[in-house]
């Protein structure tokens, strides 16, 4: 069982994800970051695109997201963006 | 006298639809205010987080520069007055425009208005003051164009030099249900600088790509979070006003129904008792 941590993905419209998660892959500003758990506190923005978010082996959620930001601090993450879209 | 009782039956039966209008205005005054005050919720994390990360970034001891945050002299300024589109909400609107109009008063030079509202913007247009933009007529779905393009155009002036302060009129809630309307600053942004708390500073951050740029980034958005909840507390203040000056009318209506009822009842009193006693004369008389 690989170890996970908490991200949310926040947008004005309200909290559009919430859950355990074990890794997160994300386009940051100058290209791509992948974030497992007890990752050290990060802050990065974000322009935008596709963020893969990984549950448990085998069981991904893709979200299309817009321009934002991307925290994590003791294995709280936090995204967050003006814009947000489930893709399957 | 039965034409009295016809006129003042017809004057009831029209209170009475009276009431029952200001009752479901009053209901959907009420369903819209949670609507919004739900997309406030909703808005709320968004923001919190938003300040989270901007307070990580401020415990820098570089102060932060930004165009948004330079201070300039005053001498262009710009004004947004945040008015309702609707009317019957009780003293809201007047509030809101009489608050405008000290500011413009106290101006010698006219600053750039932008109007959101018909309320506000005819008011204002009667008494000659031109708008820069106006957005009137907004239904709520295109609610977050409207938020978004008045961020934009303001920041929009304001980068670009054409004026040097922006300032909102709008009603600022000092309490959970308590609101006046205010005039306020937006631009140049003032950065709320919070207390100090311990824990994880900046300096152990990992900050991709660098403060300054995370900075740049970050102002723009916190900028039209702060617009965002303008709107959103001008638009719960709305209805909220609304529900109560419905509710006022309603009641009013109420009391003017009982106190036209007791009048009908007396005048049909009346007319029954001198009819009896036209009957009882009458037979008196013919018996004398």
């Amino acid at each position: 069982m690989a170890a996970s941590y908490s991200l949310k993905i926040i947008t004005p419209q309200g909290i559009v994800y919430e859950g355990m998660v074990i890794h997160a892959f994300l386009p940051t500003e100058n290209g791509f970051a992948g974030v497992l758990a007890h990752h050290a506190p990060y802050l990065v923005s974000s322009k935008g695109g596709k963020l893969v978010v990984k549950e448990s082996v085998g069981l991904e959620k893709n979200f299309q997201i817009g321009p934002g930001f991307f925290e994590v601090n003791h294995d709280q993450a936090v995204f967050l963006t003006q814009a947000c879209q489930a893709k399957s | 006298m039965s034409g009295q009782l016809r006129t003042l039956k017809n004057r009831l039966r029209g209170v009475e639809s009276t009431q029952k209008i200001t009752k479901a205005m009053e209901m959907v005054a009420a369903s819209k205010l949670k609507r919004y005050q739900k997309l406030r919720e909703q808005t709320t994390p968004y923001v919190q987080s938003l300040e989270g990360v901007l307070n990580r970034l401020l415990h820098a001891d570089i102060p932060p520069q930004h165009p948004l945050l330079e201070t300039r002299e005053e001498k262009e300024t710009a004004l947004l007055v945040i008015t309702s589109d609707t009317g019957l909400c009780g003293s809201y609107n007047q509030n809101l425009i009489e608050e405008a109009r000290r500011f413009l008063r106290g101006r010698s030079q006219a600053p750039v208005l932008i109007g959101i509202g018909k309320n506000g913007v005819n008011a204002l247009s009667r008494e000659k003051y031109a708008w820069h933009r106006t957005f009137t007529d907004a239904k709520t779905s295109q609610l977050e164009t409207v938020i978004t393009e008045t961020g934009l155009l303001v920041e929009t002036l304001f980068s670009e030099k054409k004026v040097d302060a922006v300032y909102a009129v709008y009603p600022h809630f000092t309490g959970k249900f308590i609101y006046r309307a205010a005039t306020e600053k937006i631009l140049p942004f003032q950065l709320e600088t919070q207390e100090y708390y311990p824990g994880e500073t900046s300096g152990s951050y990992i900050l991709e790509p660098g403060r300054e740029a995370l900075f740049a980034r970050l102002i723009p958005l916190v900028f039209a979070a702060k617009v965002r909840m303008i709107f959103m507390e001008s638009l719960i203040a709305e209805h909220m006003a609304r529900m109560n000056a419905m509710y006022q009318a309603s009641e009013n209506a109420k009391e003017l129904i009982e106190m036209l009822v007791l009048l009908r009842n007396k005048i049909r009193q009346a007319a029954i008792t001198k009819e009896l006693i036209e009957i009882v004369s009458g037979s008196q008389a013919l018996k004398n």
